[in-house]
């Protein structure tokens, strides 16, 4: 159980610090005092049954991490909700996964307090508790359960119109924290910054969960901003960073005095790290930022980790496998690949989660033979190196965090004068990749870009919203219709 | 050359704050639009999804434009959506840097 092993660590290394945040240090034996106030406070309010979900709405907080430890030995499912929300894909959340209650920030609640219908005002606990509300450590009794129950739902983004829950055990939770950690040497002593947010993947498995299972400090940053964030580095030791393309993009640009030493680590996960950036940072800097890939499924698959490695292949270098975890290319047949051919990247692992939640069908497709199905296309070079060259489905990519394009189509289709709406990535010059919508307005009908962002925001969290909009008489015929060919390999027709 | 002179040259030129404002907005997000159709009476989210990047990326670049800084308190999207706020909010932080020693890093 995930609550047992950080137990251990946090026993063995009781006066080490495991938290940074502003001024508070916090050591992981005041830790699990907090996890221990967090689960009185829990059972008092919104006691749990074992199984049941708990929906969170927290920035990147002790309170956070307090709230996953209590949650999880309660033996309920903790489930991360991404802050910019609004109250209908909470709907949708709550109603898919009918949660038990939820742990917001003051500010998160507003969006909340609109579902009372579906989730009882005080049924929502507002987040942080006060320090003394607690019962002592010494209370905290380790359950028995399943390894293999779930833990935490991660959501992710499909290309159905709603996203994935997926669904981590506590076996996959600590074999992707130990595989990790093993492949990076990360111990006591170190000290992570974690820029990236909890209620994702990347956030939570990597920045959070993995240096506080092996004893590490993580720096928090409940909020980034390019000036908070190259204080921390400037002032706290921190030796690996983890960020997104993004992060590297606004340190990079700004912190004129920022300097870092040259045993940090800088590694960039969730997106590809565009290559003038890289360079950029190189000069910059000195230090090579390093491509991370993994996904909310199955954790870590591969980083670059020799620190002067080069790429000479086509796509994006992303390394070779972690230890622990095994990632084969196979043809559409599930066969595996010999080297430099491309196919769809697979793995299998004890971080692998079982299967998506409630999609028995989607599973079918997505596991074979033990393996899953990432979706993602790529090769390995005759040296065991994996490169990524595109994704089988439709799934974008915008900075690290997924958006499904049909999703955002249904939204604008939902307005009076479209015939029909295709939503895609492109990269422009002054940013990295965005959302274009493709618009086709009926004829004789007239329509602004005001009016499709208004529809958008009225159902959509901010970072899905277009920031391409063409109107367009008509879709091609590939795109018009939603299943051209190319595109549904990974993907049932709709 | 005296650069301070050339500044003012060139500030003598240029459009007014909100303009330039519309342009880095436009530009910053990589919005598909003209600044000039971006409506002065109208709230900058009406035309593009401001998420907290988003926030950080016009930030970024208005303190870019203008050479200044802007508070770290601010980054919010109800101070950047309201363009009049937001240039008066510019123009203050400009009148404040030029009256203060200039900044031998900037």
């Amino acid at each position: 159980m995930i609550f047992e092993q950080f137990t251990q660590t946090a026993e063995q290394y009781r006066n080490e610090l495991a938290i940074v945040e502003g001024d508070e240090r916090i050591t992981y034996g005041q830790l699990l005092d907090r996890i221990a106030s967090t689960r009185g406070w829990l059972r008092r309010t919104l006691n749990p049954e074992p199984g049941s979900v708990i929906a969170a709405s927290l920035s990147n907080t002790r309170q956070f991490v307090a709230a996953f430890f209590a949650v999880s030995e309660l033996g309920a499912v903790f489930t991360p909700c991404n802050p910019q929300w609004r109250a209908a894909e909470l709907r949708w959340l709550v109603r898919r996964l009918g949660i038990s209650g939820a742990i917001a920030e003051q500010q998160f609640r507003p969006a909340w307090d609109r579902l009372g219908d579906v989730v009882p005002p005080q049924a929502v606990l507002t987040a942080p508790i006060a320090a003394s509300a607690g019962e002592p450590a010494a209370a905290l009794r380790l359950r028995a359960g399943s390894a293999d129950a779930p833990t935490l739902y991660l959501t992710t983004s499909g290309s159905t119109g709603v996203p994935r829950l997926v669904p981590r055990s506590h076996r996959n939770l600590a074999a992707g924290a130990k595989n990790l950690a093993r492949s990076l040497g990360i111990g006591p002593g170190d000290c992570v910054l974690g820029a990236a947010p909890f209620y994702h993947s990347n956030g939570f498995h990597n920045c959070m969960l993995m240096p506080l299972l092996c004893g590490a400090t993580v720096v928090l940053m409940p909020r980034f901003t390019p000036t908070a964030c190259a204080e921390l580095l400037r002032h706290e030791n921190v030796n690996l960073l983890i960020g997104s393309p993004a992060i590297y993009r606004f340190l990079a640009e700004g912190s004129a005095h920022l300097t870092l030493p040259s045993s940090m680590r800088c590694f960039s996960a969730g997106a590809r790290m565009p290559e003038a950036l890289s360079k950029r940072w190189k000069d910059r800097f000195g230090i090579r930022v390093r491509q991370w890939y993994g996904m909310a499924e199955a954790n870590t698959l591969s980083i670059d980790r020799a620190p002067d490695e080069q790429a000479s292949g086509a796509g994006a270098y992303v390394g070779s496998p972690i230890e622990g975890v095994d990632v084969r290319v196979l043809d559409a047949d599930g066969n595996a690949l010999d080297p430099g051919a491309v196919g769809e990247i697979a793995v299998r692992s004890d971080a692998v989660m079982s299967g998506y939640y409630g999609e028995p069908e989607l599973n079918r497709r997505k596991f074979r033979g033990g393996f899953f199905r990432t979706g993602d296309s790529g090769y390995f070079d005759t040296a065991g190196k994996l490169y990524l060259t595109g994704r089988i489905g439709r799934v974008i990519n915008i900075g690290g965090v997924k958006v499904d394009p049909v999703e955002v189509e249904q939204a604008i289709e939902g307005l009076a004068g479209v015939s029909a709406c295709h939503v895609d990535a492109v990269t422009s010059e002054s940013t990295s990749e965005v959302i274009r919508a493709r618009v086709a307005v009926r004829s004789g009908m007239q329509l602004a870009r005001t009016e499709v962002i208004e529809q958008c925001r009225a159902r959509l969290a901010e970072y899905k919203l277009p920031r391409i909009v063409e109107f367009v008489d008509s879709l091609p015929m590939t795109l018009a219709g939603k299943t051209p060919a190319a595109w549904t390999t990974d993907e049932p027709a709709r | 050359m005296d650069k301070s002179a050339t500044n003012a040259a060139a500030a003598a030129e240029l459009p007014d704050t909100a303009s330039r404002i519309r342009r880095v907005f436009v530009d910053s997000l990589g919005l598909n639009m003209s600044a000039a159709d971006l409506d002065y009476e109208r709230r900058l989210d009406e035309y593009a999804g401001l998420d907290s990047l988003a926030v950080l990326e016009f930030i970024t670049a208005l303190e870019k434009e203008f050479g200044i800084t802007i508070e770290p308190d601010l980054l919010r999207l109800d101070f950047v959506r309201d363009l009049h706020e937001l240039a008066a909010y510019v123009e203050n932080r400009i009148a404040g840097m030029t009256s203060s020693p200039p900044d031998q890093s900037a």
